[in-house]
């Protein structure tokens, strides 16, 4: 993800943090694209958000399961190179509490 | 209708290290127009299929390259829909042909994937995806979503899948331009290395070099092949857009516009060549085409009813997944492949099943004689 | 310096998922499980890969803002941020930028990220307090979040843990439901180098023992001791009181040097599960303390800072939190309910993945 990209991105942000979905689908990822082989492995999520749906990464250390509540949160979605800006997105996050 | 395949080619579908894009084409041209027996000068356009060349190979402009392969240089363009730029290519070549402007056409289509690393090639085949809606999947991460939503609403196995790819290998077997010819068990498929949940290693086709041409024409022609019917269905390019994640409907939009101009119905299909990118999409496409019933084509092929001897043959060539995936030239491979299995008399229905992205895009060819 | 209809309107709590026990640090240090004793702390919180001050700060914020919402406030109206931390993700380009995103704060905001250690978070509650005392806004944000690194095998790698804790403050005169009025708030700071990190540095020198008495202790008490002064308050005339948390035995010394009971200070030892989390740390265990304060409840708030700095408050409970209290999910205590004890194994390969 460019600078542009992320920055176009960032708009979208507060209409989905905090939300809560349920997972429709869910695929344990082993193998990624390079912006993310640091972060494996990391789950892909398909989220019914009942009036659309959407497809996110899953948080960190978490594994998902179809019917699972989540809770769609701020993360980090890319190991970035040190001269990169710091790539921020929504995931989504198992409901604990 | 009126529209012939005179002429047929397909190279060998491998990691060519030794060819680049361009020889590739050379390749593809000098071996069609071989088959066809046809003066190079009566090509009156080319329609190039190819996904990625300007990531892969640093070169665009592809109809310039193909069409400087012919002393007249016929007027050429590039089309693109990610995995199914091949069955674009033909349709409007098809398109092309029915309006009467030209008469005989060259369908090229091409990819040369090799020559960069691994996980660049992720990164290219992930542009087939939403970059908006998906970013953070792979290619294998979205049809692996599709794998979990069908194996949890219809109960489709780990066996099941793997029946597929078994059966891809053994078919590929037999032909001698597939990129495999290894054949593989159940427990093999089983346990390969973890892609993308349920995804393995080998329920994934693989990164190949590799060139196929026809050559269409509303002239008369000795030749048997004849384009009877053709479809081109799209739907969300994101999987979290999609009405029905347990369907294709870009699938049966196409194939419902195939059959109709055929006059054909779903039996009287002898052979397909279906999109199996991953095995889950080649139960989707037997699905999604009406060859078996929805949530029932995983037990039917794992039953050896999508084989010689079963109800219908499919993937004879191997598919994508054993014959090999050079993504531009996969759809007119099918129809090359096919052509040539009619011209041989061995079957006189066939159909093409191309599909672009995580079913975005979908042609579907019928030819017969 | 005395305040006057100004208070908490909202406040939200922020931890990682996962905790490790100091028992499990030792090991990986080859010490035995003694030092954790004498600290008082038995787990930290550890943060994930693709969580940094940035996204617990959101955490935070999105949990302060929500309430803030339930307690009849408009988004619009917050319009000044200020985000306290040791370890904000830049050197150039604020964190606050992305949390404000992130929550759909207005683009009319006053906004900076503050360093000065483990006070940068107190800092930026007093800040936000004088904003909307001032009327130059309606309401304003403050953070304090870190995801604090140590070098591993150094003593601060039994506590240096992440957290972020939020608050929202608020103005009577438009007619805002306070939580907690805050009484009155006092700084101290001197030039005392007893902890420091230089840019290029990935983790913190820190010099031993000085770090306590001529540091810590010295500015507790002086901003502490001149907040009693100011608000002419005796400790058995306040309920409960908070002192940051490098461990659980520096805040119940600074108690009881300044007379508080152990009782006072209990609710505010969070530090004891969840680690010090640097500029969230006095921060955090002031949400712990009003998850269970009763109305018309005193608290006495002192943070300490590194380099060296304090800030002290003087906050009085509502009726209000009692009310708003019942719908609040996600309390600190929850979330530390919640915490996954990881195993050695997993503390090597996550502390890697967070290695600068």
């Amino acid at each position: 993800m460019n600078i542009t990209e992320y920055w176009r991105s960032n708009k979208q942000w507060s209409k989905y943090l905090g939300k809560k979905a349920k997972v429709l689908a869910v695929s344990l990822m082993e193998v990624a694209a390079s912006d993310q082989t640091a972060l494996l492995p990391y789950s892909y999520l398909l989220l019914d958000l009942e009036k659309s749906k959407i497809s996110l990464m899953g948080a960190a250390h978490q594994e998902f399961k179809i019917g699972d509540e989540v809770e769609i949160v701020l993360r980090k979605i890319k190991k970035e190179a040190q001269e990169e800006i710091i790539v921020y997105g929504l995931k989504a996050e198992k409901i604990y509490v | 209708m009126n529209i012939k395949v005179i002429g047929n080619y397909i190279g060998k579908f491998a990691e060519l290290w030794e060819q680049s894009l361009t020889d590739l084409i050379k390749e593809g041209v000098e071996g069609v127009l071989a088959d066809a027996q046809i003066d190079p000068k009566s090509i009156d356009a080319i329609f190039v299929a190819n996904k990625a060349s300007g990531s892969f190979n640093n070169q665009r402009h592809l109809g310039a390259l193909v069409s400087e392969q012919f002393a007249h240089f016929p007027p050429a363009m590039r089309i693109e829909g990610a995995c199914a730029s091949g069955g674009l290519a033909m349709l409007a070549a098809e398109q092309a042909l029915l309006s009467g402007v030209y008469k005989t056409v060259l369908v090229l289509g091409v990819e040369k994937m090799t020559d960069v690393s691994g996980s660049e090639t992720a990164a290219i085949l992930a542009t087939a995806a939403s970059r908006e809606k998906e970013y953070g999947s792979t290619f294998p991460a979205l049809y692996a979503i599709l794998a979990n939503y069908h194996m949890n609403k219809y109960g489709t196995t780990r066996e099941q899948l793997s029946s597929v790819v078994v059966k891809n290998h053994l078919h590929a077997f037999d032909n001698p331009k597939a990129q495999f010819h290894k054949k593989f068990t159940l427990e093999d498929v089983a346990n390969s290395a973890m892609v993308a949940s349920p995804l393995r290693l080998l329920d994934c086709s693989p990164i190949s070099d590799g060139v196929a041409a026809v050559i269409l024409s509303s002239k008369p022609s000795s030749r048997k092949a004849k384009i009877l019917g053709f479809g081109h269905g799209q739907d969300t390019l994101a999987l979290a857009d999609r009405q029905d994640l347990g369907r294709l409907a870009a699938t049966e939009k196409a194939a419902k516009q195939a059959f109709l101009m055929a006059k054909l119905s779903q039996t009287d299909i002898q052979v397909a060549e279906v999109h199996d990118c991953f095995s889950i999409a080649e139960i989707l496409a037997v699905e999604d085409l009406g060859f078996f019933a929805k949530g029932k084509a995983a037990a039917a092929i794992a039953k050896g009813k999508a084989t010689y001897g079963g109800q219908i043959v499919i993937n004879p060539s191997g598919g994508l997944k054993a014959c090999g995936h050079p993504v531009g030239a996969t759809g007119v491979k099918q129809i090359a492949f096919l052509a040539n299995l009619i011209e041989k008399g061995k079957f006189e229905r066939v159909l093409a099943h191309n599909v672009g992205g995580s079913g975005a895009t979908a042609a579907v060819n019928i030819l017969g004689i | 310096m005395k305040t006057n209809q100004v208070g908490i309107v909202a406040y939200g709590a922020a931890i990682p998922r996962h905790k490790v026990s100091t028992n499990i640090i030792a090991q990986s240090q080859g010490k035995n499980a003694d030092v954790a004793k004498s600290l008082g702390v038995f787990s930290k919180t550890i943060p994930s890969l693709d969580e940094d001050t940035v996204t617990l700060s959101t955490e935070a914020g999105k949990i302060a803002l929500d309430r803030f919402l339930l307690n009849k406030g408009a988004v619009k109206n917050i319009e000044t941020l200020f985000i306290g931390s040791e370890s904000h993700p830049y050197a150039v380009k604020p964190s606050g930028t992305v949390v404000k995103e992130a929550l759909g704060l207005s683009n009319y905001l006053s906004m900076a990220d503050l360093q000065f250690a483990c006070k940068a978070g107190s800092q930026s509650l007093q800040i936000a307090a004088a904003y909307v005392q001032a009327k130059m806004v309606k309401n304003a944000m403050a953070i304090g979040a870190d995801t604090a690194q140590a070098r591993p095998g150094d003593a601060l790698e039994y506590t240096a843990a992440a957290g972020a804790a939020a608050f929202i403050l608020g103005h009577e005169a438009n007619s805002d439901q306070l939580l907690a009025r805050l009484s009155a708030t006092k700084s101290v700071a001197t030039d005392t180098p007893d902890f420091w990190r230089k840019p290029k540095e990935s983790y913190p020198q820190h010099f031993g023992r000085f770090t306590g008495e001529p540091a810590y202790f010295k500015h507790v008490l002086m901003a502490s001791s001149a907040l009693l002064a100011e608000t002419k308050l005796k400790p058995a005339e306040i309920d409960f009181c908070v002192f940051h948390t490098p461990n659980a035995k520096f805040p119940e010394q600074a108690a009881k040097i300044l007379g508080f009971t152990k009782e006072q200070l209990a609710p505010s030892l969070v530090v004891k599960e969840i680690g010090n989390t640097y500029a969230a740390a006095s921060l955090l265990a002031l949400t712990a303390v009003l998850d269970v304060a009763h109305a018309s409840a005193k608290i006495l708030v002192c943070s300490y800072g590194s380099g060296s700095g304090a800030d002290a408050f003087l906050f009085e409970t509502t009726k209000n939190l009692e009310t708003q209290r019942v719908k609040y999910k996600k309390t600190l205590a929850a979330q530390i309910a919640a915490l996954e004890a990881i195993d050695a194994e997993t503390y090597q390969k996550m502390r890697t993945d967070n290695e600068h």
